[in-house]
């Protein structure tokens, strides 16, 4: 090899080094800059496909829901954190199974309010129930707490490239018991893209989800075990401090078990993509 | 004319009506039906109703000692009515059982001078009609484990699989192709996993691994059967009862998951690449999976849970008609009690209405049937069944083991819930699927007066299915769902006994009709409700 080769390739390889140290040099900080006073409008859409088997036989239904979340800033407190209302603007849900095909406008969801506080990196402080949801079952609380999903943020600054954990349990309380999801998940923050108009931050995210919990129904109690397999990809807006595209897949294996009147245990799989995006500030 | 006389003349002149209605009754003379309009009243299906219904019978769950009560009462009307009994009779066992996964399972395969042992649960999970048995043996691959002559398919086809474990896949070609030619999009019972395990057997195979067809379907989890000895969560009275039939073969069948899946293949890529074949050509792909054998056991307990139907039966007089039978039935079981509950409160889920109601009309059209010395030409058989709140176990143990047999079975009337609601109109779900049935009680409701409300289906199912499920036509009589359906306050207080009545009558118009017709009746289409 020639000097002038030579020199050509350190100078090439200067380049790359210096080009991944500059690009190396961007390191975010990303957190949650809502605004008081401010409303926030996400569009929440989700197709389900779900297998579901009873005494052996299967049954293959399809779900398919349309929201408009509303998030309304109520306070930011001296502690820095910040104290939503969430509530739903619209909400149309759509089944197909064999033994039905009906679509339904959940007005009892309309406008019924959940106040949850959370800090700036998306740590959920405190969750209120504002307005209990008449007729809920797993429906409207599942819906309820489904609605206010906030992500986690990395507690450091991030550059790219660079990888961040959450492990968090959510208790869901609804039809006389309580349901434990527990979700442990890798974000990654992978690159920068436009969306919406926003200069995003592109995060994605892979993880496992797992549910356990007993419920009540109709005086028979019901058991109900799961896990399952998520991934993602989200667009954030550092600059407003706000996700503005988040598109989700999930993968669960779910099993209810009833005991009373009724003994069996009916599996059941769910594969799911939902995408949410902000409509407006 | 004294009062005396007139009195003395009135009971003389309704002495001898009595006595000539009576003789005609004997000598065939007058209409059957008038005969069942006198029988079924009102206070006989209070009666019935009340018995069956009482707190006494505590929800009459299968099996209980309750529900044997029930059965005994209902033998006892069967008997009384001069109904006969079949094979010295009026009960017919249905073997129920509660199946636990036993502590003896594993899977391991030999490939090429290699080992592997599966973990049970996240490798290989047991399926629910797996057998108590070890197998070792090749393996061989059978695409989607069908053999439809129908639709000229066959994924035996020249494979011999006697002594080998076969290797399927769930599910049938075209699963999401609606132009399949297995019915599009709608599963057919050739996608049933005991039907496919019934085809491995037929061709002499000993062990069946069971996998998640790989393009259809993104999780290839090995779920088997959800066993709460493998779940932390799973309480272990959830395991259903089910129908046990212990002259039925058994082999091991579990699902394999991913690990399993590139062990035999390479990778789930080459599962799909197979899978892709099979579902565009519609020919078989199937092989011996070179250089590997399995060792396969699987292990379960049974619980013994069996209860009975109870039966009566009526021969026909016809020398030919005779043979062919029509069933009429409804199931006597409830859902039985809360097990823990203050003292105060009631607790007894009586079920008057599902199905003491329909239980009771049975009872009082086989009394009708049984005080008409004029017999039909057909064979009616009426069977009170058990376990229909238990998966309709009663009824389709019956029609895997029927009687008498399913092709010479003419029709079967299924009478589910005969007591709520406006008295005035009833469902069915007939026209539809058993058309030329339909119109005979359309016919015979002229008489009756229901406005009849015709159903394709009606939510829930009920014992009918099973008959359906083997092509024989049907009538289903239900008065509608209603808020206290499987709930305490579905009390005999809150039975219609006029409208109970009124359905029973309908019910015996209809039967007597069949019994005494020569015709053969259509089933639209078999598979409509499954």
């Amino acid at each position: 090899m020639n000097k002038f080769y030579s020199h050509l390739s350190l100078i090439a390889i200067a380049i790359l080094l210096s080009a991944s140290f500059l690009f190396a040099q961007d390191s975010y900080k990303i957190e949650y800059k809502f605004q008081k006073g401010k409303t926030y409008r996400f569009n929440h859409t989700s197709n389900s496909n779900i297998t579901q088997e009873m005494m052996g036989k299967e049954m293959k239904m399809t779900n398919a829901s349309d929201m408009t979340i509303r998030v309304a800033v109520d306070d930011l407190t001296k502690e820095g954190n910040i104290v939503l209302i969430v509530s739903v603007d619209s909400a149309k849900n759509t089944t197909k199974s064999p033994m039905m095909d009906t679509t339904m406008i959940l007005s009892n969801l309309i406008g019924k309010r959940t106040k949850i506080t959370v800090s700036k990196l998306g740590t959920v402080i405190s969750r209120e129930v504002i307005d209990t949801i008449k007729n809920e079952g797993m429906m409207g609380s599942g819906s309820q707490r489904g609605m206010a999903q906030i992500t986690r943020l990395p507690e450091k600054e991030v550059k790219i490239g660079e990888k961040w954990n959450s492990t968090t349990v959510d208790t869901i309380e609804s039809m006389g018991g309580k349901i434990y999801h527990t979700s442990v998940i890798e974000y990654t923050l992978s690159g920068k893209e436009k969306k919406q108009n926003h200069d995003c931050l592109k995060i994605e995210y892979t993880g496992t989800t797992s549910d356990t919990g007993k419920m009540m129904m109709n005086s028979m109690e019901l058991f109900v075990e799961g896990s399952g397999k998520v991934k993602g990809v989200m667009f954030f807006d550092p600059e407003a401090g706000v996700t503005v595209v988040d598109e989700t897949t999930t993968d669960n294996e779910q099993t209810m078990a009833i005991t009373g009147q009724q003994n069996m245990t009916i599996p059941m799989s769910v594969s799911s993509k939902s995408t949410k995006i902000l409509l407006e500030k | 004319m004294s009062n005396t006389k007139i009195y003395i003349s009135r009971n003389l002149f309704l002495i001898t009506l009595s006595l000539f209605v009576f003789s005609c009754a004997h000598l065939g003379f007058i209409n059957p039906s008038s005969i069942a309009d006198e029988i079924i009243t009102p206070e006989l299906l209070k009666k019935h109703i009340y018995t069956l219904a009482s707190d006494s019978m505590k929800g009459r769950n299968t099996p209980s000692p309750e529900l044997d009560s029930a059965a005994n009462y209902i033998a006892g009307v069967f008997k009384s009515s001069g109904l006969q009994t079949v094979n010295g009779s009026y009960f017919q066992k249905v073997g129920l059982g509660i199946i636990s996964l036993g502590e003896d399972n594993h899977l391991k395969i030999f490939k090429d001078g290699g080992e592997i042992s599966f973990k049970i649960k996240t490798e290989f999970t047991p399926f629910d009609i797996t057998g108590n048995q070890e197998v070792n043996a090749p393996i061989v691959f059978v695409g989607y484990g069908i053999t439809a002559p129908i639709y000229e398919y066959d994924d035996y086809k020249d494979i011999d699989v006697r002594g080998k474990v076969v290797f399927i896949l769930k599910h049938e070609p075209g699963e999401d192709d609606s132009a399949s030619i297995f019915k599009g999009t709608d599963e057919t019972e050739y996608s049933n996993l005991s039907e496919k395990v019934k085809n491995a057997i037929a061709h002499g195979a000993v062990g069946v691994l069971v996998v998640t067809d790989p393009l259809n379907h993104t999780s290839l989890t090995p779920r088997g059967f959800p066993w709460p000895s493998l779940s932390k969560t799973l309480p272990k009275d959830a395991l259903p009862m089910v129908l046990i039939d212990e002259t039925e073969k058994r082999i091991p069948v579990v699902q394999i998951g991913e690990e399993v899946i590139s062990k035999l293949l390479g990778s789930v890529d080459e599962l799909k690449n197979i899978q892709s074949k099979i579902d565009s050509t519609l020919q078989p792909h199937s092989f011996v999976v070179e250089n590997a054998t399995v060792s396969l056991k699987t292990s379960i307990t049974v619980e013994d849970k069996s209860s009975q139907n109870v039966i009566g039966y009526i021969e026909g007089t016809d020398s030919k008609l005779k043979d062919e039978v029509l069933v009429i039935g409804g199931h006597y079981d409830h859902v039985g009690y809360m097990k823990q509950h203050a003292d105060t409160v009631d607790y007894i889920f009586n079920g008057a209405d599902d199905n003491a109601s329909g239980t009771s009309a049975v009872m009082a059209v086989a009394q009708a049937f049984g005080a008409i010395t004029q017999k039909p030409k057909r064979s009616v058989l009426f069977i009170a069944f058990t376990g229909e709140e238990k998966g309709l176990t009663g009824s389709r143990s019956y029609v895997n083991k029927p009687l008498f047999p399913l092709d010479q079975t003419v029709a079967m009337l299924n009478i589910d819930m005969v007591g709520r609601n406006g008295i005035d109109s009833l469902y069915m779900v007939s026209e539809a699927i058993s058309p030329d049935l339909a119109q005979i009680n359309e016919e015979e409701n002229k008489e009756i007066g229901f406005t009849l409300i015709d159903e394709e289906k009606l939510p829930g199912g009920s014992d009918h299915m099973s008959f359906q499920k083997k092509n024989i036509p049907f009538l289903f009589y239900h008065s509608g769902l209603h808020s206290d359906l499987h709930k305490v306050s579905d009390s005999p207080e809150k039975i219609n006994t006029e409208k109970t009545a009124k359905a029973a009558r309908l019910v015996f118009r209809t039967a007597w009709r069949i019994a005494n017709d020569e015709k053969r009746y259509k089933l639209v289409d078999s598979t409509t409700l499954f």
